[in-house]
């Protein structure tokens, strides 16, 4: 250690914000460049982001299409949109792809409902979701919606949690996000998730897993964590790394062992599916 | 301009709050009633459904159309 305590201070809050930075802007980097290579959003584009949150998707997507396109992003929290339109990344400067600062021209944000998407029929070249899909109280109608936004040949790009093929372990994963605080209807399978693309009339056509490392120190330490859970959540933790030691996958994920530090690795995949014709 | 017409001076029935100028071209072409999928056209700091038998009005607040079916003012029930 150098600097002193200042800057011991320093670097853990900067270690502590940027482990947190990501999810503030809701979830990792990795994704957004695997969504944005499947979706592959051109100039002159019209693209469309469902439950934008904060807009993260949204204002890659803007530099992509550029001001002769159109982006829209649409969410039915309109509290995350008001918060969206106050981003300083907004204009598209921070995000990949972003066209710098300044005023994002083809950049709209719209409060709607994932199964009732305000737009005519196969308005579309691009449709995106991100980390939305589990929150979907019926996802077989909001995978539908966002198809018949799209144009036949149009591109939907879905990226998600997925879950263990095997019931024990997508139990597993389940009791251990329940236990970390996390809220949601259903994570699905990706073989699941493929079928109902394809039922919605978008069969899938190629998928990247996406890798995310996490610390499960800092699921303990979230404000999310019930004091009941985090004893019960600690248990879990400790099943899954010592008795399956580094290298194994339990509950979706890989046990990894960083500077003798524990890391659970998620594996969310992106899916791209193309609209039939 | 401070009140009245200005981003806190909603009245009463009136239009809502917050400045919309006209939505983009562009989007308001792609626009669609979310309940009878009918287009849509601005009326100040509304978008009106066209269709007759509908015609349900969505704010637009702060600049963002909010184009959620219970949000909707409906006519038949104003």
């Amino acid at each position: 250690m150098t600097g002193g305590q200042h800057a011991g201070t320093d670097a853990a809050t900067r270690a502590h914000f940027t482990a947190r930075a990501t999810q503030y802007s809701g979830g990792s980097e990795a994704s957004l460049q695997a969504m944005l290579e499947l979706a592959s959003p051109r100039p002159g584009e019209r693209a469309l982001d469902v439950a934008t949150g904060t807009g993260l998707v949204l204002f890659a997507l803007a530099g992509r299409v550029g001001p002769g396109g159109l982006a829209v992003g649409v969410d039915f929290t309109p509290a995350m949109l008001a918060e969206a339109a106050r981003r300083p990344s907004a204009p598209g400067g921070a995000g990949p792809g972003g066209a710098g600062p300044g005023p994002q021209p083809g950049a709209a944000l719209i409060a709607a409902h994932a199964t009732q998407l305000p737009f005519r029929p196969g308005s579309f070249d691009v449709v995106t979701c991100r980390f939305a899909v589990h929150h979907f109280s019926d996802p077989g109608a909001g995978l539908g919606a966002m198809v018949e936004a799209l144009r036949p040949g149009g591109r939907l790009v879905i990226a998600d949690f997925i879950c263990p093929e095997d019931p024990a372990a997508a139990e597993l994963q389940d009791r251990l996000e329940r236990l970390r605080g996390h809220v949601y209807v259903q994570i699905f399978t990706q073989s699941r998730l493929q079928e109902m693309l394809a039922a919605a009339g978008c069969p899938v056509r190629a998928v990247r897993p996406s890798a995310r490392e996490m610390r499960p120190q800092e699921w303990l330490a979230s404000p999310n964590v019930s004091p009941e859970s985090r004893v019960a959540l600690a248990e879990l933790i400790n099943g899954l790394t010592e008795h399956g030691g580094t290298g194994s996958r339990q509950a979706g994920l890989e046990v990894r062992r960083v500077d003798g530090e524990v890391r659970l690795v998620r594996t969310d995949a992106v899916l791209l599916g193309i609209k039939s014709g | 301009m401070s009140l009245g017409a200005g981003s806190r001076g909603e009245e009463a029935g009136a239009e809502p709050g917050g400045s919309a100028g006209l939505l983009d071209a562009g989007l308001l072409e792609i626009l669609a009633c979310p309940d009878c999928r009918s287009p849509v056209a601005q009326d100040g700091t509304w978008l009106v459904c066209q269709d007759q038998r509908c015609a349900k009005r969505y704010p637009i607040r702060e600049g963002i159309p909010v184009m959620l079916v219970e949000e909707a003012v409906d006519p038949r029930q104003a």
